[in-house]
């Protein structure tokens, strides 16, 4: 196969002088290669590529960027608000030719295409998803997703 | 390329990415130069931004090696 579908969620969390944010973000992203480097397509958000040495370096690189971004558009946010409007947008604005190729790989998957074996290793998603964002102000750890406990004496 | 295929174009350098906007569409996930590994951009952000600016033929013809 050349392309590879993927569905992600990513938590960046983002600080600015005027505040703290969460971001959720669940999108879908297209990896290829291209020139002899593997490229991390955004489909959701459309705006957003990065490339790396192998898939698992691109990916890297793709959830940085996102980070990065999602950094710069706190930067210019007047308000959490404003912000939360900015991430909104950007996540769920679609590259809609990305998108077709993006249904063509899933087909091809379905049809039993030969997968390459780091995406082989991959948890399988056969339900429609739609990309989606939470943005929340930070006041509490999530305790569970990034396994945080209070130590007490035995 | 942009000053001939989006002419009007805004570029904006931010804290990590440019952003470029062109008739309402913008692209905002250009590295600065900081951030490229190999010194220059490669292909794949600027065929990327030319979809996300509806520019892809002018940008093609423009530079050819896009369209390879």
């Amino acid at each position: 196969m050349a392309d590879y579908p993927l569905i992600f969620t990513l938590t960046h969390e983002i600080r600015c002088p005027k505040f703290s944010a969460r971001v959720v973000s669940r999108g879908r992203a297209l990896m290829t290669v291209e020139d002899g480097l593997w490229w991390c397509h955004g489909v959701e958000p459309g705006s957003l590529t990065e490339q790396g040495s192998d898939p698992s370096v691109a990916f890297a690189a793709f959830k940085e960027a996102l980070g990065e971004i999602l950094q710069d558009l706190a930067g210019d946010a007047s308000s959490f608000k404003a912000f939360e409007r900015a991430a909104q947008e950007f996540i769920v604005d679609v590259d809609s030719i990305e998108a077709l190729r993006w249904e063509a790989a899933r087909l091809q998957i379905t049809s039993g295409a030969q997968i390459e074996t780091f995406f082989d290793r991959l948890p399988r998603e056969t339900r429609e998803i739609r990309a989606q964002v939470r943005v929340e102000q930070i006041d509490h750890i999530l305790a569970a997703e990034e396994n945080v406990v209070l130590a007490k004496a035995a | 390329m942009l000053h001939k295929c989006a002419p009007g174009h805004t570029w904006e350098p931010k804290t990590h990415r440019i952003h470029v906007t062109y008739r309402g569409s913008a692209f905002r996930a250009l590295p600065t130069a900081g951030k490229l590994s190999k010194g220059h951009l490669e292909c794949g952000w600027v065929r990327k931004m030319a979809r996300k600016l509806n520019i892809v033929d002018c940008a093609n013809k423009a530079l050819p090696v896009l369209a390879n």
